[in-house]
C-alpha cells in the first residue's frame, strides 16, 4: 500500500506542478500586449468585480444571416480561410460555433484618449497566423446574425483598491507565439 | 459487543421453532459481531475526513486574495504534500484504514492546487475540474476503495457538468478506463453504479453536444454497444465483473432517455433538421446489437433467446427512429407514433425488471423500476397543466409498478429454499 499511495502522491503533485508551468508559461515567455476590459462595480460579499471584454464580442459577415438588434458592439472581423461553418441555415451554424476554439489576430491601435495603445480584434482564423498576434479563443455562444462571444478572460476580478470602480481600464496579457495567452493584470488606461 | 438487533430477534425464534442448536446460533451471532459498530465507526472515519477536508479548503479560501500568489501556491501544494506524507506514514506502520482516509483527503485537497493556479493566473475557463477528476481517478485506481471510486466519480461528474457547454469532454475516455479498473479493484455495487452513471453522462453528453456529427455520435454509441455486447457475452451464472455487470441496464437506461427525448422534443414539437444524420450512429448500434443477438444464440448461453429477442427490439426502436422523419409527416401520425415510443420506453423498464426477476438482481430491478418511474414523470410534465392526461400517466404507472411489485414478490418465493 505504501509503495500505492507513494505513486499516487508523485502523480497529483506532478500533475498539479505540471499544469502550474503550462499555465504560467505565457507569462514567463508571452509578448505583452493590452485589450480593452470594463470593470463594474464590486461585489460587497466577495470582494470581486465583474469584467466586461469588449474584444470577446464579434461579427462575422455570413451568407443568409438573421437580423439581430443586440444592443451591445461587436467588432466586425474578417475570416481568415472557413471559420464559419458551411451551411445555408445561419442558425445551425451558430450551433456548430459553439464551443469552438478559433485564433483572434489583434493589432494595437492607438487609443482615442491618448493613453496606451490598445490592442483591437481585426480577424479569426481556425489557426494561427504567421506574424500575427493571434489570441486562442473559445467561442461560448454564436447567434445566426454572425455575432460570436469569446473568451479572453474571466469574468470577475479581485476588486483592485487602486483603480476606482468607474475607471477607464485595460487588461495586460502576455501571448505566446502559439495563441496562448495569459492575464497578468489590470490598469488604468 | 452489541449484535445486529434484527440477527438477535430473529436467531432467538430460530432457536425457539428449532431451526438451530443454541451453539449454531452463537456461531452466527460471532460472525456478525461488531460489524454494525465497525461499519459506524468507517462512516463516522469518512465522514470526519471529508469535513475535514472541505474545512481545509474553507480555511485556505478566507481571505484568499489577500495573499501574495507565492503563499497560495505553497498552501495548496503543501497541503496536498503533507496530507500525503502522513498517509505515507500511516501505511508504512501498518494502519491502512488511517493511511485510505488521509489519503482520500489528500486527493480532496488536491483541487486546492488547480483552483490556486487558475486564481492566480486568472484563467476565464474552467480547467479545475478536469485536472481534478484526473487526479482522482489515478489516486481511485491506485488506491482502491468505494469511497474514493466515489469521490472520483463525483469529480468526474462535475467536470462534464461544468463542461456542458464547451468543446466535447473527449479525455474522459482516457479516465474511463482508470475508473472501470478501480472498481475492478473494490467490486462493489455503489462505486459500479456510479462509474456506470458517470459513463451515461458522458455518453449523453456527447451524443446531445455533437448529434448531428455522424462520426462522433456512432464512436459513440458504438463503444456503449461494445460494452453492453462485453456484458452480455457472460452469462448470468458466469462471474462477471461488477463494472460489466452494471453496464447492460445503463445502457437500456440511455435508451430510454433517448426515446423519452424523442417524444418530447423531435416528435411532438418539430421534425429533426436532418434525417440523415442519425442514420451512422444507428447503424452503428444495429450492427452491435446483431452480433450480441448472434452471439448469444450461437453461444447456446442460458437466456440466449431472451437476450437476442432484446437485441432485436431495441434494433427495432432505432429503425423506427431513423425512418419516422421520413415516413411520417401528419400530426395526428406523430402522435401515433410518439405513443408506439412510449411504450418501447415501458417495455424497456418490463423487460429489466423481468431480467432481473429471472436473475434475483435487485440491482438491475431498481433500475427497472427507476426506468418506468422516469418515463412515467416526463409525461405526466408533458401534460403540462393537463389534469386528466397527468393522472392517466400517472394511474398507468401505478398499474406497472404494482405489476412490477408482484412479479418481484413471485420470483423472491420461487428463489426461496423449500
Amino acid at each position: 500500500m505504501t509503495r500505492r499511495i507513494l505513486l499516487t502522491a508523485v502523480l497529483t503533485l506532478g500533475i498539479g506542478a505540471g499544469y502550474w508551468m503550462y499555465i504560467a508559461w505565457p507569462e514567463w515567455f508571452g509578448a505583452e500586449i493590452r485589450v480593452d476590459a470594463i470593470l463594474g462595480l464590486p461585489d460587497r460579499h466577495t470582494s470581486r468585480t465583474a469584467l466586461d471584454w469588449p474584444s470577446g464580442r464579434v461579427l462575422l459577415t455570413i451568407p443568409h444571416a438573421e437580423a439581430d438588434d443586440s444592443p451591445m458592439p461587436f467588432h466586425e472581423v474578417r475570416q481568415i480561410g472557413p471559420v464559419w461553418p458551411a451551411t445555408s441555415d445561419p442558425l445551425r451554424g451558430a450551433r456548430l460555433m459553439h464551443g469552438r476554439t478559433l485564433y483572434l489576430q489583434v493589432e494595437r491601435r492607438a487609443s482615442a484618449e491618448g493613453g496606451s495603445a490598445l490592442a483591437e480584434p481585426v480577424s479569426i482564423s481556425t489557426t494561427p497566423i504567421a506574424g500575427a498576434t493571434n489570441l486562442r479563443v473559445h467561442v461560448t455562444r454564436a447567434t445566426p446574425s454572425g455575432r460570436m462571444y469569446l473568451v479572453l478572460g474571466p469574468s470577475v476580478y479581485p476588486a483592485p483598491s487602486t483603480l476606482a470602480p468607474d475607471a477607464l481600464t485595460a487588461a495586460v496579457l502576455r501571448v505566446l507565439p502559439s495563441g496562448r495567452f495569459t492575464m497578468v493584470g489590470l490598469v488604468a488606461r | 459487543v452489541r449484535q445486529p438487533g434484527w440477527l438477535d430477534r430473529e436467531s432467538t425464534s430460530w432457536l425457539r421453532d428449532g431451526l438451530i442448536t443454541a451453539d449454531q446460533r452463537r456461531a452466527i451471532l460471532a460472525r456478525y459481531r461488531g460489524r454494525a459498530e465497525r461499519n459506524v465507526a468507517d462512516t463516522l472515519t469518512w465522514l470526519a475526513a471529508l469535513a475535514g477536508g472541505v474545512g481545509l479548503v474553507l480555511l485556505v479560501g478566507w481571505n484568499w486574495d489577500q495573499l501574495p500568489r507565492s503563499a497560495q501556491m505553497g498552501v495548496s501544494f503543501g497541503g496536498t504534500a503533507v496530507l500525503f506524507g502522513a498517509a505515507l506514514v500511516a501505511a508504512s506502520r501498518g494502519r491502512r484504514a488511517l493511511a485510505g482516509r488521509l489519503t482520500f483527503l489528500a486527493s480532496v485537497v488536491a483541487a486546492s492546487m488547480f483552483v490556486s493556479v487558475d486564481d492566480a493566473y486568472h484563467l476565464g475557463e474552467p480547467g479545475v475540474s478536469m485536472w481534478w477528476a484526473v487526479t482522482a481517478c489515478l489516486a481511485a485506481a491506485l488506491v482502491p476503495g468505494t469511497v474514493m471510486v466515489l469521490l472520483a466519480s463525483g469529480v468526474t461528474a462535475a467536470w462534464l457538468i461544468v463542461q456542458g457547454g464547451g468543446p466535447p469532454p473527449w479525455p474522459f475516455l482516457a479516465l474511463a478506463p482508470l475508473l472501470a479498473l478501480a472498481v475492478e479493484q473494490a467490486p462493489d455495487r455503489i462505486g459500479a453504479g456510479a462509474v456506470t452513471g458517470v459513463i451515461v453522462l458522458w455518453a449523453w453528453s456527447v451524443a446531445n453536444d455533437t448529434w448531428w456529427s455522424a462520426f462522433t455520435t456512432s464512436l459513440v454509441v458504438a463503444l456503449l454497444a461494445a460494452s453492453a455486447l462485453d456484458a452480455w457475452a457472460h452469462a448470468p451464472e458466469a462471474r462477471r465483473p461488477a463494472f460489466a455487470r452494471a453496464t447492460p441496464a445503463a445502457f437500456f437506461l440511455f435508451l430510454t432517455l433517448l426515446l423519452l427525448q424523442l417524444v418530447h422534443e423531435q416528435v411532438l414539437s418539430h421534425a429533426r433538421d436532418d434525417a440523415t444524420a442519425s442514420l451512422w450512429p444507428a447503424l452503428a448500434v444495429a450492427g452491435a446489437l446483431a452480433l450480441v443477438a448472434v452471439s448469444a444464440l450461437v453461444g447456446r448461453r442460458p437466456g440466449g433467446w431472451r437476450t437476442a429477442g432484446l437485441a432485436v427490439l431495441c434494433a427495432a426502436w432505432l429503425g423506427a427512429w431513423v425512418m419516422y422523419p421520413i415516413l411520417i409527416t401528419a400530426p395526428t401520425a406523430r402522435w401515433a407514433w410518439a405513443a408506439a415510443f412510449g411504450l418501447a420506453a415501458v417495455l424497456t423498464g418490463v423487460s429489466l425488471v423481468r431480467q432481473a426477476a429471472r436473475d434475483q438482481d435487485l440491482g438491475l430491478f431498481v433500475m427497472g423500476v427507476l426506468n418506468v418511474i422516469g418515463f412515467v414523470a416526463a409525461r405526466a410534465i408533458d401534460a403540462d397543466g393537463n389534469l386528466w392526461q397527468s393522472a392517466l400517466a400517472l394511474f398507468a404507472g401505478a398499474v406497472i409498478l404494482g405489476w412490477l411489485a408482484r412479479t418481484w414478490a413471485a420470483s423472491r418465493r420461487e428463489a426461496a429454499p423449500r
